[in-house]
């Protein structure tokens, strides 16, 4: 797990935790969990200086009553506030997943990443020197919006883009530019939040227990912070 | 259901200390005697961490969001706790970078010793009393409802200036007492109506519903008055409310932040402050946003308290007095404030008096020359000598009287 070193008193540090359910656990237009349902443990550090890291470790359902371990993501970074409406951050982060089931393959890469936050808006780039395979220059944009339309209600939205910089010629071709999207809602009951997501990306569908998935997904889940 | 036993059983093995944590007392909303007790009321910022990158948060729901608060409500109970305060409510103000948390000092405690105390406690960007505002109510019961002069009509020559501008497209936030938004003079006026007062909630006060009709009172509907700037959207943000079977209306500073960040967050274009009291650390920081903004921001000027009172006093804010005052201080502008016929709540008429409705008026003014394309407002401002503002001026940009 990731520490963060700082000079502030550790009262003033914000130390945060949520576990979370989803009917699915999707990045970046893809199922990681094939499908399957997963529960997430997040704890989170946020220091006064604006240094900050997240860890989260995942296990889902496989078929069968298999309950697996699929894996953990971790980051740490810096934000900045500047003025009363943009925020700055920079970062890295590491992502590590396992089989989904046995026979599935396993992921693992890492980002730097730099973004900007406007009120209820983020646009955040990501440069990956290892994207789920060593030596693959990745870069990925992502654009997400957030508004409230009333008390507790949140409605989201998310763009996102892919871009292969650079696979050694023994990977052969990695295609084209990968998109994803996803619209969400969520609804807060006091520290719970239970919310739903569509989601889709493209080109092409993803494969796994033996056959060709849609890539749009209707997901549902609930958290509980602490 | 079977298949997914294992994974609740491994949820709530995992949300047992979780569970166990979120026991502690749950913030109490304040009962009776509520204006003794929110004399011992007191506001703690705690500092909310800038919002940054959580992995896969958005496929996950807003979990962040949700544990970085929680987090910020159990620092703010350790802070009470060690206080020996009590913790009641708190309020999100991410405008400003905090979260906003009412405690309660107890009696035989130094509120002021309290507030030194807790400010030095890491995490909390400051501390403060919770400050009440008074705002003088003076209907003239049983006047004539429909009486049918406006000082408007004749000083300003409003129906000339409603020929070429009414406001339409300006959203004008009133932060007042509850609006009577079903007054078939406002009916279809007021785009928004919320509540952010602790306590019951009410059909319609007099003050709010006064401010409101003198600002967008319909105009040309063959009934009642017509406001200044009657194609403006009104705002409708209750922070205040009537004591005393209304003859005063009381706002607390918590209610008022929370109307006065709305305001900015949904893109007022005016924002109507027909009240003046102590300063306020928290609401100077709001209207110090709301002023960076371009949002035109006009308060009550009030004679009796230093510098024209809190938030006249503000640097940017358009101080308005009643135009009967006697001397009119330099920069404060002055407007018709008495005699005045408006709204009232549950569908009548009636007359009014007082600075109030003078700022009232300047809000409605300011729509009008903001439709017209005169901002920022307050360098378009044209008062006389006397200190009396010149609405034709102001709004035509000409110093000439209205076409």
């Amino acid at each position: 797990m990731l520490a963060i070193g700082g000079a502030a008193p550790a009262a003033a540090q914000q130390l945060s935790g949520a576990i979370s359910v989803e009917s699915d656990f999707r990045l970046r237009g893809y199922s990681l969990s094939a499908g399957r349902p997963v529960a997430t443990a997040r704890a989170g550090l946020d220091s006064p200086s604006g240094l900050y890291a997240d860890g989260s470790a995942t296990v889902v359902l496989a078929r069968g009553d298999d309950l697996r371990f699929l894996g953990y993501q971790a980051d740490a970074g810096l934000a900045k506030r500047v003025g009363d409406l943009w925020t700055v951050d920079v970062g890295l982060a590491h992502n590590q997943f396992e089989s989904p089931y046995p026979g599935a393959f396993s992921y693992s890469y890492t980002e730097g990443y730099a973004g900007v936050t406007h009120g209820p808006i983020s646009a955040y780039v990501f440069v990956s020197p290892n994207y789920y395979r060593s030596d693959i220059w990745t870069v990925y944009g992502q654009v997400e919006a957030s508004v409230s339309p009333a008390p507790d209600w949140r409605l989201t939205a998310h763009l996102g883009a892919l871009s292969y910089l650079y696979t050694p010629e023994t990977y052969g071709r990695s295609g084209n530019t990968h998109y994803d999207w996803r619209l969400g809602v969520a609804r807060e009951l006091g520290p719970v939040e239970v919310h739903a997501a569509l989601s889709g990306g493209g080109p092409g569908r993803q494969f796994y227990y033996g056959s060709t998935h849609s890539r749009t997904a209707l997901t549902a889940g609930a958290s509980f912070g602490f | 259901m079977a298949r997914l036993r294992p994974l609740l059983a491994l949820l709530l093995l995992l949300a047992a200390p979780a569970v166990t944590g979120a026991a502690a007392p749950p913030f109490k909303s304040s009962g009776v005697t509520r204006s003794a007790d929110e004399s011992r009321q007191i506001l703690v910022m705690v500092k909310m961490p800038p919002p940054h990158y959580r992995p896969n948060s958005g496929y996950g729901g807003n979990y962040g969001d949700l544990a970085s608060r929680e987090a910020r409500k159990r620092l703010a109970r350790g802070i009470a706790d060690r206080h020996g305060i009590e913790l009641r409510d708190g309020w999100p103000m991410p405008l400003l970078g905090v979260d906003c948390f009412v405690m309660r000092v107890p009696e035989g405690k130094s509120i002021d010793k309290v507030i030194s105390e807790v400010s030095k406690e890491p995490g909390v960007a400051w501390s403060q009393r919770m400050t009440s505002y008074a705002i003088p109510s003076k209907a003239r019961a049983g006047a004539d409802p429909l009486y049918p002069v406006q000082p408007t009509a004749s000083e300003w020559k409003l129906k000339e200036l409603q020929r070429a501008v009414t406001g339409r497209g300006v959203k004008i936030a009133i932060v007042d007492s509850q609006v009577d938004v079903d007054h078939p003079d406002l009916a279809g006026q007021v785009a928004v109506d919320k509540d952010f007062v602790d306590g019951p909630a009410s059909a319609g006060e007099a003050h709010g519903t006064h401010v409101a009709g003198i600002i967008g009172a319909k105009a040309g509907n063959g009934i009642g008055i017509a406001g200044v700037a009657p194609g403006a959207k009104l705002m409708a943000l209750r922070a205040c409310r009537e004591v005393d079977r209304g003859r005063e209306t009381l706002c607390g500073s918590l209610a008022l932040a929370k109307a006065l960040e709305f305001a900015i967050e949904n893109n007022a274009n005016v924002i109507n402050l027909s009240l003046s009291g102590p300063s306020d650390l928290l609401l100077s920081k709001l209207l110090d946003v709301a002023l960076d903004r371009r949002i035109t921001v006009v308060a009550a000027f009030d004679q009796h308290l230093p510098d024209g009172g809190f938030p006249a006093s503000v640097r940017g804010v358009i101080p308005v007095a009643d135009e009967a005052l006697q001397t009119m201080p330099d920069g404060v502008y002055g407007a018709p404030g008495r005699d005045l016929p408006t709204t009232q709540p549950g569908g009548g008429w009636g007359l009014v008096n007082g600075t109030s409705y003078a700022v009232a008026q300047v809000s409605g003014l300011a729509a009008l020359a903001d439709e017209k394309g005169r901002r920022p407002f307050a360098a378009k401002l044209v008062r006389a000598s006397n200190g009396k503002v010149l609405a034709c001026a102001t709004v035509l940009g000409s110093a000439n009287a209205c076409p």
